[in-house]
């Protein structure tokens, strides 16, 4: 009887060790599984540092030197277009002038003003005017929404980066 | 001795029921761990790409702004000889 008890015992003894060494066998091996997992996402977190902390200090300092050109370039801008508006006045007041004149002279010569056929003032004027419109102010409208997109985008990725880093702390 | 062993032996099932117990708790806790990791390691792949793309974003934005100042400059050196060119043509007309 006693024969059949001690080896009861010594069964139970061996059952103990076999459990514990397959717990920790299977622990070994499910902490062996997470660490390519936490490499991945310390590279991901890395990688998105270095992306992030380039492009940032590049496009603050950017956006700030082409808003101060951006300013220098519609103030002159604004000049051309003023001086523009005075040769556009004058030229107006040129052309009345001229045609109060025509119409006084029309009768001795009705076709004087259509043979020069070479661009008038007033055709210089409308062309700059056009000109102004598409090549300066359409550029700086442009200009302005690409600085936009880039303080938007910015301002969008800092909240992003702070997000996730306090998703993740709130993980680990 | 037959007492002693037989105590021995309850203890030790005894001690076997707690240990299964507990060691399931931990590798529970651990196969949740893992998912959890393996969910992490996926939205923070996900977050990379987004800020990837973002970070492109701002790149390709910054060259075309630096193109279009570019061309901002050209088009006001061009508009500042047109002006000229129609003062000239003005006052060329003014001395005809």
């Amino acid at each position: 009887m006693i024969w059949v008890f001690a080896v009861v015992v010594v069964g139970l003894i061996a059952v103990l060790a076999e459990l514990l060494l397959s717990y920790q066998k299977r622990a070994h091996e499910l902490r062996l599984l997470q660490e390519p997992l936490r490499r991945r996402i310390r590279g991901h977190a890395k990688a998105m540092q270095d992306a992030v902390g380039g492009i940032q200090a590049i496009a603050t300092e950017q956006v700030a030197e082409f808003t101060t050109q951006l300013q220098g370039l519609a103030r002159r801008a604004d000049e051309l277009r003023e001086a523009l508006l005075g040769l556009e006045q004058q030229v107006l007041g040129d052309a009345a002038r001229i045609a109060a004149h025509d119409d006084l002279i029309e009768e001795v010569d009705p076709n004087a003003g259509k043979i020069d056929a070479e661009e008038t003032p007033e055709d210089s004027v409308h062309r700059a005017q056009e000109y102004l419109r598409q090549e300066v102010d359409g550029h700086r409208l442009s200009m302005q929404r690409d600085v936009e997109v880039v303080r938007r985008t910015l301002v969008l990725l800092e909240a992003k980066l702070r997000r996730g880093a306090s998703t993740t702390t709130d993980n680990t | 001795m037959l007492e002693g062993l037989l105590i021995g032996g309850v203890a030790l099932i005894i001690i076997n029921l707690v240990v299964r117990d507990q060691t399931q708790f931990r590798l529970t806790r651990l196969r949740t761990e893992l998912l959890g990791l393996r969910s992490e390691e996926r939205r923070v792949a996900d977050r990379r790409d987004e800020v990837e793309l973002m970070v492109a974003q701002i790149a390709d934005a910054l060259m075309r702004a630096d193109r279009r100042r570019q061309s901002l400059e050209k088009g006001c050196g061009a508009m500042q000889a047109h002006i000229e060119a129609i003062q000239a043509m003005l006052a060329g007309g003014d001395e005809g």
